[in-house]
């Protein structure tokens, strides 16, 4: 089996160390003895739908995010299709705002109802919530300028994020996936069921990941 | 105004006399008169500097050259660079009719309080050192640097820029300003292939194509072109050789000495040469004030433990720019080496604690056969050990202590090599104490 991730505007929408997402996701593949090819597409290239089990966009400035959109917008029908046929998007950070019906007043994918806005002032902050598909606590960052509205498909919380069949996007930031083991753990587990549900796991080598989770709360939280 | 002007004089005075230095004069005058900031009347040279990063030394150089070229020169040397700190550096300088009492100022100005302090201090020459991701908390991202920045210029500011960033190259299209570039020549360091995945500026501004490049200096910085019209602009002040390990570059045929051995150094000192041959003075004098200036040993550091280099690399948390630099350094440097990581904390001036850009850091680049084991120090210490695992480090190379007196023994008996220790500032003075104990 081998996993193909496409890393989707690699060089434009990368603000706040996305790419900790993709190494978190390709190891735990490779723990998992599975081959990972990660594509990294951007700005005018071919996007074969087909071929990716798991697409990742992360964040970027409000500018990046506008380029990105029109750039995107010649893949509506293909994107809306991928996720009703339930296979893999992660999106992070202000990314999300691309999925929705409106940017400001400029049309996005349209593939959920939501609408964002950019507002003046940024959203800052450390991040700490229950889940609903770990058993653990999320924790994450958030800096952003923009906020979403109307969001009824919420992901960890409505204000913060959005899920549909295997849509995952969230404002929190950056390597989240690094940051909460568990949830990279669930996320790959995932994947790897959705291709063959009869796949033997094996354990994965979350260790020194599990050690900097617990060490923020004890550092930071107790 | 004399009265208030002179109540706040009085104040720094008798703060003075205590043994304080403060920003109290200039905060006790915003709030005595708002309007005591357009009171002052400037000298005829006026420089201001800013930027993500290196600021601080680049004014610090441009004050001292035009020092040693007579002038009598008032500027912030102590780092107070927002509109407080600035005020009160004129409240203290300058005479009752508002005079500043000095033939040049020099300002470091924060970024983001550049719109207040430009219009207070009206520059003639503004240095931008760089826009780098920063302290992302405190400023969002770099664009909106750069918009704080745009909208404190006007058309009389005449510009020095750093030709060979494309991503300040945008204020040739954005800003009607004079503009002085200067920049880095090809050189043995450059290199062909981008190293850095997570830039600033990778399309172009004008029709956003991707930016092609004839080679790197690092990250954005190089010979960039676009198959439009954009690329990187006729340099006035070029280095046309430069040699960071024996400290000297070479501008319009003048052997200029660079303080310490990395880039960013390089083009502090460029950008001063630069402003202070635009303000008039030769050259070659430029050349021999700048090239007598002490090492900077605040900065970086190099000295023997044993018989191992000791590498120290002063950091700034939060920006991935640079610990680029020094990870850039160190991986240039082809011998057996130890890594050593760490800090006390992440940020003094906030209570977040975000990890993101420690993702924006190409620490891959320090992952080659020549690297025994990397140490990482510090509360943080988890996190960057993970960081260490994604660059591809086998776990027995980790090794991880809560702090540097832990880590003494790992560092000086059970490792291998030259000693590399990218810190960020608030473990440089602690690390070298520990080192020197037994030197």
């Amino acid at each position: 089996m081998i996993i193909n991730i496409c890393y989707l505007y690699y060089d434009l929408l990368n603000l706040y160390g996305e790419i900790g997402n993709i190494k978190a996701l390709t190891k735990a593949f490779e723990t998992q003895k599975l081959k990972v090819n990660v594509d990294k597409l951007s700005i005018g290239d071919k996007i074969n739908f087909n071929k990716y089990d798991l697409i990742y966009i992360g964040c970027g400035t409000e500018n990046n995010l506008l380029i990105a959109l029109n750039d995107l917008l010649r893949y509506k029908n293909e994107l809306k299709e991928y996720v009703e046929s339930n296979k893999f998007i992660i999106a992070t950070g202000n990314s999300i705002d691309l999925f929705g019906k409106k940017i400001n007043d400029k049309k996005a994918l349209e593939i959920f109802n939501y609408n964002t806005k950019f507002i003046d002032k940024r959203i800052v902050g450390d991040y700490i919530i229950d889940s609903d598909i770990i058993d653990s606590k999320i924790i994450g960052f958030q800096n952003r300028g923009s906020i979403i509205e109307n969001n009824n498909i919420s992901f960890i919380d409505k204000e913060i994020g959005v899920n549909y069949k295997n849509f995952y996007g969230t404002y929190l930031l950056g390597p989240i996936l690094v940051r909460n083991p568990k949830l990279n753990k669930y996320i790959v587990t995932k994947i790897i069921k959705s291709k063959n549900s009869k796949f033997k796991l094996k354990k994965y080598d979350l260790k020194l990941d599990e050690a900097a989770y617990k060490s923020y709360f004890e550092t930071y939280i107790n | 105004m004399v009265i208030q002007l002179i109540i706040c004089k009085f104040a720094g005075l008798i703060l003075k006399i205590m043994g304080r230095g403060s920003n109290y004069p200039g905060v006790l005058a915003l709030k005595l008169n708002k309007n005591i900031t357009s009171y002052f009347k400037m000298p005829k040279i006026v420089v201001a500097v800013t930027g993500s990063a290196g600021k601080g030394s680049t004014s610090t150089i441009i004050a001292e050259t035009l020092r040693k070229s007579g002038k009598k020169v008032v500027h912030n040397k102590f780092g107070s660079n927002m509109l407080p700190g600035i005020l009160t550096l004129l409240i203290t300088n300058c005479k009752l009719n508002g005079k500043i009492k000095g033939d040049a100022l020099v300002v470091e100005v924060d970024e983001r309080y550049t719109k207040e302090v430009f219009k207070m201090v009206k520059p003639k020459y503004v240095v931008i050192t760089n826009i780098c991701r920063d302290q992302p908390p405190r400023h969002g991202h770099f664009d909106l640097v750069y918009e704080k920045i745009k909208e404190a210029l006007n058309d009389n500011v005449h510009l020095v820029l750093n030709g060979d960033d494309p991503y300040l190259y945008k204020y040739s299209l954005d800003t009607k300003c004079d503009i002085t570039y200067y920049g880095i020549n090809k050189n043995k360091y450059s290199y062909k292939n981008n190293k850095f995945n997570n830039i600033n500026i990778s399309y172009c501004p004008v029709c956003n194509s991707k930016l092609n490049y004839n080679y790197y200096h690092i990250e954005s910085l190089g010979d960039f072109y676009c198959k439009c019209k954009f690329k990187r602009p006729n340099i006035d002040y070029l280095a046309t050789k430069i040699d960071l390990d024996n400290k000297y570059m070479i501008v319009n045929d003048n052997k200029v000495t660079i303080a310490f051995n990395v880039l960013y150094y390089a083009y502090n000192i460029l950008a001063a040469y630069s402003v202070c041959s635009l303000i008039g003075i030769e050259e070659d004098k430029v050349t021999d004030y700048i090239s007598s200036m002490a090492n900077n040993t605040k900065l970086n550091e190099l000295y023997k433990y044993k018989d191992r280099n000791v590498y120290v690399m002063n950091n700034k948390n939060e920006n991935s720019t640079t610990f680029n630099e020094s990870v850039l350094y160190v991986s240039n440097h082809k011998v057996k080496k130890t890594i050593v990581i760490g800090w006390k904390e992440i940020s003094r001036r906030y209570e977040f604690n975000d990890m993101s850009w420690l993702y924006d850091i190409e620490f891959e680049l320090l992952n080659d056969k020549n690297t025994d084991k990397v140490i990482c120090v510090g509360r943080d210490k988890y996190n960057i050990a993970l960081r260490m695992k994604y660059a591809g480090f086998k776990s027995n190379q980790i090794k991880i202590y809560d702090s540097l007196e832990e880590a003494k023994d790992m560092i000086k008996n059970k490792s291998k090599g030259d000693i590399f220790a990218i810190l960020n500032f608030d473990y440089v003075i602690p690390f070298n104490n520990i080192m020197k104990e037994d030197i």
